[in-house]
């Protein structure tokens, strides 16, 4: 498993940056959304009021600077667990359990998006990566997750391949999240050229067996900010 | 990467609008105020039916009914308990603050009164406790059985492993008892007489740490914004230098400024001691713990701890306003201690500010951030204290405040 996620985690990592960069520049329109990182946009500081507060209460009508304040976090080592467990069904167990373990010093602690490391992305998609090595390889998961996807032969068709991927794993489109149709062409993309890399010579060959393509999609969806923030 | 997210922050705040109406925002909406508790993405069909409720909403109110409702369908899952409350919980259980992605029962205390929605003031005195429901028969690593003992962390170690692989869930695996039937230790005060607190808060030190950690968690200030250079001096005791450094004006500018009202509420904590050798907590009531009295001769005129008579000298001073109970000024040992601080008009303020802190992840707060503060408090006061609720409640309140 070990061996697989590194032969995997740095496409996927490239995978995972590129989404994010979609989330950055994406065109798509995000409404009113408040999204200044936390602490960002305020720096009147905390209340340091007194009871006595509560019966003089004014209700101040917030400044136009004060709209951008809701916050977006990133999710804790113990929060990317609960998530990956809940889209791939796969426990923390096994060699997801090792891997999580040997990355833990390395995930997430903190919520401030602006803390975030490289080294914190790399743990977190490898991570994911252990979570779709064991989502790909159980056959009852996979069926249950991804039923028109076939993991025996290589995707004949890589858009719509991605497309199953991130519709399962990112839901309806929102407002926070990144341009479908550009995370679907990047994830197409891995797709292709997973396709005719075969990791484990190191050598350009035919045939990257379809669960290690999926692996690599997967992870770099579970990576992406769609899922990593909140 | 810190330009990365910053433009990801950016980009998505200088886009066009969306109306306020159309699906993505409500989805956008429900989605935090569902996220927010459970740690995990709603199922697709369900986000789809709570976003068209939220579309179809006529007014505030009703947005606001329809994101109480996602928040109270999100605190049924295990994972609100197994990693929100967690993170809520564990910084207050350890000096540094940290997550430690651990369990023992200071934290199980705080799991399971939050599940319950029991009157959280108990937290600070209560005869109450939570241990892992001995039907789980729970086992350790080598896969020999555990059970509670208030000498050692195990079954809470067993409990947290095996509920970290799904095996078994976190919450309902606790099982509310009455300390008094359970520790064997002679007095119960809620988390202060936890094997999990004592561990942390009774070894070594001096005692006084209880003191400056409960007014950080459950008052919501650390100790400079409580100094007070008004209040007398008598009770602060001789291991604090009156002239550091040969400097007597320091003292009287800034270290009897929290130790005249430090130092006599943790007398509260006179008997109270941690042995980390045997990992057993102790209490010794009519003998003080020798370290509340050691290095007596750094000012042998210094005051002399001889019981756990704690007295609250900031009830006049700069920090009358915080509320205290006027039937709360002394007592004996934590229990009463902890109900006076319980007491206080300021613990269900600090309440709402750390749960939304938690859920809104916000440490800087504005204006309406303020207001929601002050709404949240009221009602957590009015609804006998019930955490669970102050969680649903807050996550209404900063999800709808996504959108303008």
């Amino acid at each position: 498993m070990r061996i697989f996620s590194t032969q995997f985690s740095t496409v996927a990592i490239v995978l995972g940056l590129s989404l994010l960069g979609n989330a950055c520049n994406s065109s798509k329109p995000k409404g009113d959304v408040n999204t200044a990182a936390p602490g960002a946009a305020d720096q009147t500081g905390v209340d340091q009021g007194t009871p006595d507060d509560a019966d003089q209460v004014v209700e101040e009508a917030p400044a136009e600077e004060e709209v951008f304040t809701a916050s977006i976090g990133v999710k804790n080592f113990r929060q990317l667990t609960a998530t990956y467990e809940t889209l791939t069904g796969v426990q923390l167990q096994g060699d997801v359990l090792a891997e999580y373990e040997s990355q833990l010093s390395s995930l997430p602690t903190l919520v401030d998006a602006s803390s975030l490391s490289s080294s914190q992305i790399s743990a977190i998609t490898k991570l994911a990566a252990a979570y779709c090595f064991a989502l790909s390889n159980d056959q009852a998961l996979r069926t249950e997750k991804f039923p028109n996807i076939d993991f025996a032969n290589p995707p004949a068709d890589s858009t719509g391949f991605a497309t199953d991927i991130l519709d399962t794993f990112y839901g309806p489109e929102d407002m926070l999240q990144g341009d479908r149709a550009t995370d679907i062409a990047t994830i197409a993309g891995l797709v292709d050229y997973l396709n005719t890399v075969d990791f484990n010579g190191g050598e350009v060959t035919q045939g990257t067996p379809a669960t290690n393509i999926f692996t690599g999609g997967c992870a770099a969806a579970l990576a992406g900010p769609e899922i990593v923030l909140y | 990467m810190k330009l990365l997210t910053t433009g990801l922050m950016l980009g998505l705040m200088t886009s066009q609008a969306y109306a306020r109406g159309e699906l993505p925002v409500a989805r956008t909406v429900v989605k935090t105020a569902y996220q927010r508790l459970a740690s995990v993405p709603p199922a697709a069909a369900q986000l789809e039916t709570w976003a068209q409720e939220f579309v179809d909403a006529k007014d505030a109110a009703a947005e606001q009914a329809v994101l109480v409702k996602v928040a109270t369908d999100a605190v049924t899952l295990d994972t609100f308990y197994s990693r929100t409350v967690l993170n809520f919980a564990e910084p207050e259980t350890n000096e540094g603050e940290q997550l430690t992605d651990a369990l023992n029962d200071h934290t199980a205390l705080i799991v399971g009164m939050i599940r319950d929605g029991v009157d959280y003031r108990q937290i600070l005195y209560g005869d109450v406790y939570y241990i892992p429901n001995p039907a789980l028969a729970l086992t350790n690593e080598n896969g020999d059985p555990v059970q509670y003992s208030f000498d050692n962390n195990d079954v809470y170690d067993a409990l947290h492993r095996q509920a970290k692989q799904g095996l078994v869930p976190l919450a309902s695996s606790l099982m509310p008892v009455a300390q008094s039937t359970q520790t064997n230790f002679p007095i119960q005060a809620g988390m202060f007489t936890t094997r999990g607190y004592a561990s942390v808060f009774y070894n070594d030190g001096t005692n006084r740490a209880p003191v400056r950690y409960t007014f950080m968690h459950y008052i919501c200030r650390d100790m400079e914004l409580l100094s007070d250079i008004t209040r007398p001096d008598i009770y602060i005791r001789r291991d604090v230098d009156r002239t550091p450094g040969g400097d007597g004006e320091k003292f009287r500018t800034e270290c009897a400024g929290c130790h005249t009202g430090m130092d006599p509420h943790s007398k509260a904590f006179s008997y109270l001691d941690y042995n980390a050798e045997d990992g057993v907590v102790t209490y010794t009531p009519g003998e003080p713990v020798v370290k509340v009295n050691r290095n007596n001769d750094t000012f042998p005129n210094g005051y002399v701890v001889e019981d756990d008579t704690w007295l609250n000298i900031w009830y006049e001073g700069s920090n009358s306003n915080l509320g205290w109970n006027p039937e709360m000024k002394s007592g004996n040992g934590p229990k009463s201690w902890g109900e006076s601080i319980a007491t206080t008009s300021m613990f269900p303020e600090c309440m709402a500010q750390r749960v939304y802190e938690t859920v809104c992840l916000k440490e800087e707060l504005d204006s309406r951030d303020r207001a929601n503060l002050r709404k949240l408090a009221q009602s957590f006061e009015a609804d006998s204290y019930n955490m669970k609720n102050l969680f649903i409640n807050a996550s209404a309140a900063c999800a709808v405040n996504l959108v303008k």
